[in-house]
């Protein structure tokens, strides 16, 4: 399916026309939109990293999840909402750079796996779940999140 | 969805994911290391022109 028409409308939005018309505005952004994937990395590792049993490890896991769950989210929201802002400002460049779509697919994924996957199995005993289960979706999951971030920056470079 | 059934996607998908995340990574090195080089310095087989 293509979707191209979804960035030609983005392009000659409100949205693009703001953040195309002040550069104050999308600086703004972009440091909340940077803000937002720290504390979704953070939330991340330290999640991942107490499943593989390298942190936190007086804390129970359930705890440290079901606390790490609402960062994550509250992240992943803002991030979405202002990623939508920032690629107004270049939305047909970006319909063409390979990397912004490495990054969709891995973000999407990532989503999906989190909240079809991860949370309702966490939902059970973390003591009775199988560990290896437990390790290769923590491993899986920083995989996953470092790639978002990482072809994120690339999509600066290409 | 059942716990057993559960531990079962979560082991499969996060090898799938982990493999062609690998392939996807290992697929950009080339790029990857160039860009570093032009933009930092690092990662160079030669001096930057």
């Amino acid at each position: 399916m293509d979707l191209l028409f979804i960035f030609e409308w983005l392009d000659t939005s409100f949205l693009a026309d703001m953040s195309k018309a002040y550069g104050g505005v999308f600086a703004v952004v972009q440091m909340v939109h940077l803000v937002s994937l720290a504390l979704l990395g953070g939330a991340v590792l330290i999640t991942d990293l107490r499943l593989l049993g390298l942190v936190l490890r007086d804390v129970p896991s359930e705890v440290v999840t079901s606390n790490m769950d609402r960062w994550f989210s509250l992240a992943l929201i803002i991030m979405a909402v202002s990623g939508v802002f920032m690629s107004s400002a270049v939305a047909i460049k970006l319909y063409y750079n390979e990397m912004f779509w490495a990054k969709m697919i891995g973000l999407s994924v990532g989503a999906l796996f989190v909240y079809f996957i991860k949370r309702p199995l966490l939902a059970h005993p973390h003591e009775t779940i199988n560990v290896w289960a437990l390790r290769l979706l923590a491993i899986s999951s920083i995989v996953i999140w470092f790639t978002v971030a990482a072809s994120g920056r690339w999509i600066g470079f290409s | 969805m059942s716990k057993t059934l559960l531990e079962r996607l979560a082991i499969g998908l996060s090898v799938l994911f982990i493999g062609i995340i690998a392939i996807f990574w290992l697929t950009q090195v080339g790029d990857v290391m160039e860009t570093l080089c032009l933009a930092y310095g690092d990662f160079c087989f030669d001096e930057p022109e």
